[in-house]
């Protein structure tokens, strides 16, 4: 089952609220259970039997350490077990995907990792024994399968025990996910349109513009995916009583490169500083130690993407910049208007995208010596302009849409029209909607 | 209170469309039998979906975006945007199979390669669009033949004769040749094999339907395109009886007293050109007397440009190899035939590995 299909908005999701309201209270997370096992199962059957092994492993774990007390030097044993065997399996299913081109079963990455997090929470006591159920609709809802939001005990646990209903919040999910299908049909697919015509332009012709067209576009595609399936699953949590957190914040508008960690895949930094750089004692070392830290905190994130040594090179290359700005950066952003500090982090983030978009570290390096100027190649070509020309309406929406400007506009609109402003809502989503079906199409 | 509202009729509209659909489009029981189908059955049938397409062919026109699923929206219909799929190794190796087939056979060999509408309409598609340079292609393919084969030029023909008013070479809501572009296609292969053409004036012309909307609306939509117009052109006072002999994919045979069968016209329209898809036909034209036969290896395009040669031979057949069986290939008689001839699309040729079938046959 395709999340982005008709089957699942008109036949799945109806069908899922339908019976999902009718059962009784207790029954609503069994069924959340499988819904997800259901959904997933569709999509692949035997990447679903994974799923339900791993986590059945990891639950044992749980239930090992539960058993041992967590003092027992087995529970230590026990959760570095789990964390290795999660962790190695997601390296070494990510080698093969490299060296022998099999496919990541989807969603492995989300359901380990939040599985592990609770393993972890457990060990340290910040978390209580739950029932498989509640276990299995934490790690595998099938909302945040594609990519996200990664989510933790603490913050998730709550909603599921006492789910909260009320016709508001069920449409704000219906909402959040509509706009997040837009997201996806009408920005990420477009922009992925102009990047796949860049990157088929051969490395050697690739003008100037080209090469800007290309990044720009390669940031747009992984920001709008990324984003809308986030949307999407927060959207289908709300419709069905869950809280997820949200997972960008406007990441293009950062005023810094490590306010950029902060504001693109949230949950994912923030996993990572709850479960790694924690355990490396965040920033309490020397300037030694904290670079250290901060260099794999960020080579992590960027591992988030696949195991590959150009996601490695991104995390790398942003790392660098975040060690500049924690060490010695702060009285000189201080005194930096916030409009250039927005620049500059624009610039480094787009160029880190040559490299996350990249197939390999000299093909990167080829397209940012292109992109300013250092190589003899013309700066535009029929395809370009073709692209510019034909897709102008999608680049500016990209644009608009990637910054907080929509939304302060909104605001605006809200506080000075109040009325007005919740009918042209209702008109503007009808709208979105429609437009969105009609590109499904 | 409007969010609710809003909230309310979202929630609605996901439960009242399907049941809508439903109601309107009854499926049948297989729709249902994979989730698949399901799929199909929804996006084909999905209420206001014919209007859904023209919101979105609107929107992206009033975008400046005449680009849709690689089709381009022009004032001549609309034109697919054609790239080989795998840049140049299946062409070459179809190449050398015509030449191998025609080194290894005593028989004349010809071969023509078809363009598509994007590159003889290239002049009303989006200023700097990418087009794949289908002249260059097809020059190369018959540089690599000559001396060995003999390769007739149809770009130059269609690209110099195309006219958006007069002259209807390809379907505008298809991508397949008209019957006039059979035509144009015939001419330069009979001039090119010495067959004295037949002019156009001594043709008369049938239309048969006039709002055909090819497969190309299933992206753009029917509203904004003119629908196609499918005529036949036969030759006044024709004094030869045909029989049309047409295998289809699955085998089965079905004969036909004439090379425009309208029995099924109402279910498959182009059923009217030599019978439909099929796997291959034996076209036998009495009254000719010409002595020649023809075997015709070639795709779709062939059925267009077939009953022109017809003029020519006591017997033209037609292999499709996309849809023959290899067993039965093997079975062909060269001997029977005077002339061979490749007539195929430039997709095909650039695409599909069928035609090296031919290295079977004996």
């Amino acid at each position: 089952m395709e999340l982005i299909s008709f089957s699942f908005v008109f036949v799945f999701l109806p069908a899922a609220i339908l019976i999902y309201y009718l059962l009784p209270g207790r029954f609503k997370n069994l069924f959340l259970l499988a819904l997800s096992l259901l959904f997933y199962g569709l999509l692949d059957l035997q990447a679903m039997l994974l799923m339900v092994g791993l986590l059945g492993l990891q639950y044992l774990a749980v239930l090992g350490i539960h058993r041992l007390g967590r003092e027992h030097k087995g529970s230590r044993l026990l959760c570095a077990c789990a964390a290795i065997f999660s962790v190695g399996l997601l390296v070494l299913w990510s080698a093969m995907v490299q060296i022998k081109h099999v496919a990541l079963p989807l969603g492995m990455l989300v359901y380990l990792l939040t599985g592990l997090g609770y393993v972890v929470d457990f060990y340290r006591g910040e978390a209580e024994l739950e029932s498989p159920i509640h276990f299995g609709v934490m790690c595998c809802f099938f909302g945040k399968l594609y990519a996200g939001p990664l989510v933790e005990y603490q913050e998730f646990m709550p909603g599921l025990k006492e789910h909260d209903f009320s016709l508001t919040l069920m449409g704000e999910g219906v909402l959040q996910f509509v706009q997040g299908l837009a997201k996806k049909v009408l920005l990420a697919d477009q922009a992925t349109v102009i990047y796949t015509a860049m990157s088929a332009i051969p490395q050697a012709q690739l003008p100037v513009l080209g090469a800007w067209l290309k990044v720009f576009c390669a940031a747009f595609t992984t920001y709008f995916t990324l984003s809308a399936y986030c949307d999407m699953a927060v959207g289908l949590g709300q419709i069905f009583g869950l809280q997820l957190p949200h997972n960008f914040a406007y990441p293009f508008q950062s005023r810094t490169v490590t306010d950029f960690f902060a504001r693109f895949n949230i949950t994912v930094t923030r996993y990572i500083r709850r479960y790694v750089y924690r355990f490396l004692g965040y920033d309490s070392g020397g300037r030694l130690s904290n670079s250290f830290n901060l260099m794999l905190t960020a080579m992590l994130a960027g591992l988030w993407f696949g195991i590959r040594l150009s996601t490695l090179a991104w995390g790398m290359f942003l790392g660098v910049f975040m060690i500049i700005e924690v060490l010695w950066g702060h009285k000189l952003f201080d005194s930096i208007p916030p409009f250039f500090l927005r620049i500059y982090a624009f610039a480094v983030v787009l160029l880190s995208f040559s490299l996350l978009s990249a197939n390999s570290i000299s093909q990167a390096f080829n397209t940012v010596l292109v992109m300013i100027g250092l190589t003899e190649h013309a700066f535009t070509n029929e395809t370009v302009q073709y692209m510019l020309v034909s897709r102008a309406v999608v680049l500016v929406a990209c644009v608009v849409f990637s910054t907080s400007i929509y939304h302060k506009v909104d605001g605006w609109f809200r506080q000075k029209y109040p009325s007005l402003s919740k009918a042209a809502a209702v008109v503007l989503n009808t709208m979105l909607l429609v437009l969105t079906l009609a590109a499904m199409l | 209170m409007l969010k609710r509202i809003l909230s309310l009729f979202l929630i609605v509209m996901l439960a009242v469309v399907p049941a809508a659909t439903l109601w309107v489009n009854p499926p049948q029981p297989e729709d249902f039998s994979s989730l698949q189908k399901i799929e199909h059955y929804l996006r084909d049938n999905l209420i206001f979906g014919e209007e859904l397409k023209e919101v979105a062919a609107e929107v992206l026109l009033q975008s400046g975006q005449k680009e849709l699923d690689n089709i381009f929206y022009t004032k001549d219909g609309l034109l697919e945007n054609y790239w080989p799929a795998r840049k140049d190794a299946v062409r070459s190796a179809n190449t050398k199979s015509v030449i191998s087939f025609a080194q290894n056979h005593d028989i004349p060999v010809g071969v023509v390669v078809i363009p598509t509408a994007a590159a003889i309409k290239q002049k009303l598609v989006p200023d700097n669009a990418p087009l794949y340079n289908q002249k260059e292609a097809i020059s190369d393919i018959y540089h690599e033949m000559t001396g060995k084969v003999t390769a007739t030029d149809v770009y130059s023909t269609l690209y110099q004769n195309y006219d958006v008013n007069t002259e209807y070479l390809y379907y505008r809501t298809g991508s397949g040749l008209t019957s006039l572009g059979g035509y144009r296609v015939y001419e330069a292969i009979a001039e090119r094999l010495r067959l004295a053409p037949l002019p156009l004036n001594r043709y008369s012309k049938e239309y048969l339907i006039h709002d055909y909307y090819g497969e190309l609306t299933d992206s753009w939509g029917k509203n904004r395109v003119v629908g196609d117009i499918l005529a036949v052109y036969r030759v006044t006072n024709d004094q030869n009886s045909y029989y049309l002999q047409v295998s289809d994919v699955q085998g089965k045979t079905t004969g036909y007293e004439t090379m425009y069968p309208l029995e099924n016209m109402k279910e498959d329209p182009f059923s009217i050109y030599m019978g439909g898809e099929c796997a291959g036909f034996d076209l036998t034209v009495t009254g000719n007397n010409k002595g020649r036969s023809l075997l015709i290896f070639g795709d779709e395009s062939t059925r267009c440009v077939a009953p022109f040669l017809s003029q020519h031979y006591d017997r033209i057949t037609y292999c499709n190899l996309e849809n023959a069986d290899r067993n039965k290939m093997r079975n062909i008689d060269l001997e029977e035939y005077e002339q061979v001839l490749f007539l195929y699309s430039i997709e095909t040729f650039c695409d599909s590995q069928s035609i090296q079938m031919v290295d079977d046959i004996p």
